[in-house]
């Protein structure tokens, strides 16, 4: 039943045409940012261009990407899995199937979270396509696919985040205005209240920062994971919880 | 005959007061019973809680034997509902929300669908979008999706909404053709005294929230000459007035 509720998820979730529009926008954002870069590579001396000029391209703009793109795209997965079925009912039409509502959760937030994923690998591949075609060069691509795998971990948790905070209010609007203001604020104290800085998950969204090419030693890490894990787990067990008892 | 659905003292109530107390009612093998009641009544709610669409506040409910509430994958394999007006979703086909949902039912033979969709008279329409349909064919497209499963208890709340006087007589015909004949199981809820009176074997009278009277149909039509005047005579007695 869970395959089969995963199934009907991730097949609504590709029937909005909004998605394939996003992963356009990306792939020309993609385009926009490494031809800014062949531009400057044009203006600039000769040190400047070749293949250092695509050293980092791809995970350059790798931690905006992450802290604002793809948190949209899950909220919009979320919003359309959750708090939207609620508020037209269709949920109804779930709840009346022979399955458990904690795999019904589990495959909402499973397809959201496929969702997240396939738009990293297309930024990736996009990105490894237009490196390949303007410097000729695989330098760094391995680096990169390191970091992209190790940013799927705090992903997890703001695709949970959204699943939980689409549970708190019936209207769909409301749902997505109150995530996104929750998001904001939560970014805002990670980067600017010094005290709550460590403890915030959106900070940890560069995950890949803190393993490639750390000195950290694993003493100092364990508290991230900590931190990182049970936010995870919390926003996952209360999203759960009041999935499970939604009246419709 | 196996008693395929149990309700002992069921109790819910809402925060405004509404809601219904002390239902106890059982319904057995191939029965067709209706739940009949005004507007408002407890009708709705006492099917919301059968399915486990509603958590109930006291009492036990039993169909085949455990409660949807704690286990919907067993309970909910051999239940096909419409609850209230049809829950679909509005820019998908009938064909393609139907498979969908047959995902969940793996022993469902390949022509399940089509012959849900040809026995509503929706084939035809089996691609369009469902939001260009009428509340009619919303209605019949949730009556499909009720069916489609082969389900040994079927829970209709008030099917005749938006049907067509010709799909309504069909509908019925085709209740009590597949309680007959098949020995599905049924619980059907109306307003409309008529309308129950025509398929049902059972009538279950709900009145502000109680169970006011559980009464073959032959029976209440030997004490009154309709299933309407029985219904204002036992709504009268319960108010207190006389009968």
């Amino acid at each position: 039943m869970l395959k089969a509720a995963y199934l009907n998820e991730a097949e609504k979730l590709v029937l909005h045409k909004k998605y394939l529009v996003f992963l356009l926008l990306d792939v020309g954002f993609c385009l926009f940012y490494v031809l800014s870069r062949v531009l400057a590579g044009h203006f600039a001396d000769s040190t400047f261009g070749g293949v250092d000029l695509f050293g980092d391209v791809m995970v350059g703009g790798l931690s905006v990407y992450l802290l604002f793109f793809l948190p949209l795209i899950a909220l919009l997965g979320a919003s359309d899995l959750f708090s939207s079925e609620y508020h037209d009912l269709s949920l109804r039409m779930l709840f009346l199937r022979p399955v458990e509502r904690w795999k019904l959760f589990f495959a909402k937030t499973a397809a959201v979270f496929s969702l997240c994923f396939i738009f990293l690998a297309v930024h990736f591949t996009a990105l490894l396509l237009l490196k390949l075609i303007f410097s000729h060069s695989l330098q760094g691509v391995l680096f990169a696919a390191e970091a992209y795998f190790l940013d799927l971990f705090p992903l997890l948790v703001v695709v949970l985040f959204f699943g939980f905070f689409q549970q708190l209010v019936r209207s769909s609007g409301s749902a997505v205005a109150l995530s996104a203001v929750v998001y904001v604020i939560i970014v805002c104290i990670g980067r600017y209240v010094s005290l709550a800085g460590g403890l915030v998950f959106t900070e940890f969204l560069s995950w890949h920062s803190l393993w490639i090419g750390s000195t950290l030693p694993m003493g100092a890490l364990m508290p991230k994971i900590g931190i990182l894990l049970g936010t995870g787990i919390i926003f996952y067990c209360a999203g759960l919880e009041l999935f499970d008892r939604k009246e419709i | 005959m196996e008693k395929i659905l149990r309700i002992d003292n069921l109790c819910k109530k809402y925060k405004n007061g509404r809601g219904v107390a002390d239902i106890s009612f059982s319904v057995e093998e191939g029965e067709i019973v209706g739940l009949l009641g005004p507007n408002g009544s407890g009708k709705t709610t006492i099917m919301k809680t059968i399915v486990g669409l509603r958590r109930y506040d006291s009492g036990s409910i039993s169909v085949f034997g455990s409660d949807p509430a704690d286990n919907s994958e067993r309970t909910l394999k051999d239940v096909g509902a419409l609850i209230e007006q049809p829950a679909l979703y509005d820019s998908m086909s009938p064909r393609r929300q139907m498979r969908m949902m047959a995902r969940f039912y793996p022993s469902l033979p390949a022509d399940a669908i089509e012959n849900a969709l040809r026995e509503v008279g929706l084939e035809a329409f089996g691609d369009e979008k469902v939001q260009r349909f009428s509340l009619g064919m919303k209605q019949r497209l949730g009556i499909a999706l009720a069916l489609f499963s082969d389900p040994k208890l079927v829970i209709l709340d008030e099917p005749g909404n938006g049907l067509d006087i010709e799909s309504s007589v069909a509908l019925r015909r085709r209740i009590v053709e597949m309680a007959k004949e098949d020995g599905k199981t049924f619980l059907v809820s109306s307003h409309q005294a008529d309308e129950i009176e025509k398929m049902c074997d059972r009538v279950i009278i709900i009145y502000e929230g109680a169970l006011i009277e559980d009464i073959s149909t032959e029976d209440a039509l030997r004490l009154s000459p309709t299933l309407e005047d029985y219904f204002l005579m036992r709504v009268r007695e319960a108010k207190g007035g006389v009968s």
